[in-house]
């Protein structure tokens, strides 16, 4: 379990990109959402220890100061291309001794990662010769090494095509099972594949952290289609959100998110996608309380 | 820990050039052909090309075999990914220099010790040929095997500076040859006995333990070593101060 408690951070002389985070994860994966400039890669470094902040953090109620915490945990970087020239075994086992494993069983924990992302056959093979799919199978397999209670990996995903990337969560969760995982993305169909849990960032301050089904739901009877003709007088809407518009020849259609009671009459309830959600977490294209 | 192998991997290619390299200069009658004279005051001097090979061509295996050593090490995103493991800067950058260091000056200060005794074979030679010079005193061999430690320690030292300010491999080695290659036109000139391949194209002082060049090398490695060990893994060196300006400079534009 990880637990963030008031996790503040700010670069030099510049306002604070993490602002008093903190929430609480269980085993499972999570995803941890933002727009970009959210914090999603600050807070992830922050996790790691590769920037110290203010405020705590813990892995099953082992803190982040103390040594142990690092071996607990394995980072998987945006782009995963260290030392390009050399042997993909070569590489794992680099990463075997950087987490300390003992030496004598460095070569077994490489055969163990390989075989359990079916690398086996290609570990003699140079890394940067690898196809972009297989790059992310060595990564998941460094992450594996060493045992970790927690695997924190940041937009994996990014820049690999629907096929590899579908490939790449059935790996992550046959691999990471009953472990805790952390992934950061802004791919909205990558949560609706593997999510158990989600946290929203949105300016650097958490604004959901909980079951990815909850999340799900949470706009479920609250959301109405508002249409309204270009030029007409705003419908009043107090008390409810507009999340999103578009226009669409004459019409402008509103998205807005209120209880049903204090909807107008020409309000339509909709289902919510998972744009939808985002954009309530993400504060909304505005909150006036007026549509048109 | 650092896994050696890595490190060995990353560089035997460009090592083992290095040592051929020393084994042919060893051989270049060429490198060890010495003339002398005596100056004004009363000093001797010798000319040779041995610092053209021994330091000159030197520093530029040096500097690629410190490049493709530490080049991972110094890019952001590794840099970064090496910070998530528990492992201190003293075991990423400080062990592996010092075994980056021994494992060069001990062949390269060999290969000093040998051409330089050539060396003084040759000013016997050329006493032999030219008596009006006789006596002319033999060059002491830890002088030029000084020499030689200090300028390639201080090459190990620039780069990983440079490094540490670029934060990738390629622009120091540019940046380097580049200044190798202007050392060979009028650098030399310029600078003179303070050039920092005094010796490659201009006489050397071989009597002296400290010349001028040596001795600003030797002065300046530490600063630069202790700045990449402090600094290393840190975000705040040069990023921070030129942020500063730029945000100083955008405040008072607003």
């Amino acid at each position: 379990m990880l637990k963030v408690s008031n996790v503040t951070y700010s670069y030099k002389n510049d306002q604070p990109v993490l602002k008093n985070v903190s929430f609480t994860l269980r085993d499972g994966i999570a995803f941890l959402l933002g727009e970009n400039g959210s914090g999603k890669t600050t807070l992830l470094k922050v996790i790691t220890s590769i920037l110290t902040s203010e405020g705590t953090l813990s892995i099953n109620g082992i803190d982040s100061r103390s040594d142990e915490y690092k071996s607990l945990i394995s980072y998987l970087p945006q782009e995963f291309d260290i030392y390009p020239e050399l042997k993909i075994v070569d590489i794992l086992r680099f990463v075997a001794l950087l987490k300390k494993v003992d030496k004598s069983k460095v070569n077994l924990e490489v055969r163990k990662a390989a075989k359990r992302v079916n690398i086996e056959d290609i570990l003699d093979k140079t890394f940067k010769k690898c196809s972009c799919g297989m790059k992310r199978r060595v990564g998941i397999a460094t992450a594996l090494i060493g045992n970790p209670q927690m695997v924190v990996m940041d937009e994996p995903t990014a820049g690999i095509d629907p096929k590899e990337r579908i490939a790449f969560y059935k790996t992550i969760r046959e691999c990471f099972e009953g472990k805790n995982v952390l992934i950061s993305t802004h791919i909205l169909d990558d949560i609706e594949i593997l999510a158990d849990n989600v946290v929203m960032l949105a300016r650097g301050e958490v604004t959901y952290c909980g079951s990815y089904k909850e999340f799900r739901n949470s706009l479920n009877g609250r959301l109405f289609q508002i249409e309204s003709k270009v030029g007409e007088p705003p419908v009043a809407l107090s008390g409810c959100r507009v999340l999103s518009s578009e226009k669409q020849g004459t019409v402008v259609k509103y998205r807005v998110v209120g209880d049903a009671g204090i909807m107008p009459e020409c309000a339509v309830p909709i289902d919510p996608a998972t744009e939808d959600i985002w954009l309530y977490y993400q504060g909304g294209k505005d909150d006036v309380g007026q549509a048109g | 820990m650092w896994d050696k192998r890595v490190d060995v991997l990353s560089v035997w290619k460009y090592y083992t050039a290095f040592l051929v390299f020393l084994g042919v200069v060893l051989f270049m009658r060429n490198a060890s052909y010495s003339s002398v004279y005596w100056l004004n005051d009363g000093r001797p001097f010798v000319s040779n090309k041995a610092y053209f090979y021994l330091q000159y061509l030197t520093c530029i295996f040096v500097v690629t075999i410190t490049a493709k050593m530490f080049g991972e090490s110094f890019r952001v995103p590794v840099c970064e990914y090496l910070k998530s493991f528990s492992i201190s800067t003293r075991q990423i950058v400080f062990y592996r220099y010092v075994g980056l260091l021994l494992s060069l000056i001990i062949p390269h200060t060999a290969a000093t010790a040998i051409l330089f005794s050539k060396v003084n074979a040759s000013i016997l030679d050329y006493v032999v040929i030219f008596p009006k010079y006789d006596p002319f005193p033999k060059l002491n061999i830890l002088i030029p095997m000084t020499h030689c430690a200090i300028a390639l320690n201080f090459y190990i030292a620039m780069t990983l500076f440079l490094m540490l300010i670029f934060r990738e491999p390629v622009l120091p080695v540019v940046l380097i040859m580049a200044w190798c290659a202007l050392e060979a036109g009028p650098l030399n000139r310029i600078f003179k006995h303070y050039d920092m391949f005094a010796g490659s194209f201009t006489p050397q002082d071989f009597y002296s333990f400290l010349p001028p060049n040596i001795l600003w090398m030797l002065i300046l490695q530490p600063v630069l070593l202790g700045l990449v060990f402090i600094f290393y893994g840190k975000g705040s060196f040069l990023n921070a101060p030129l942020q500063r300006l730029i945000i100083f400079l955008s405040r008072r534009h607003d």
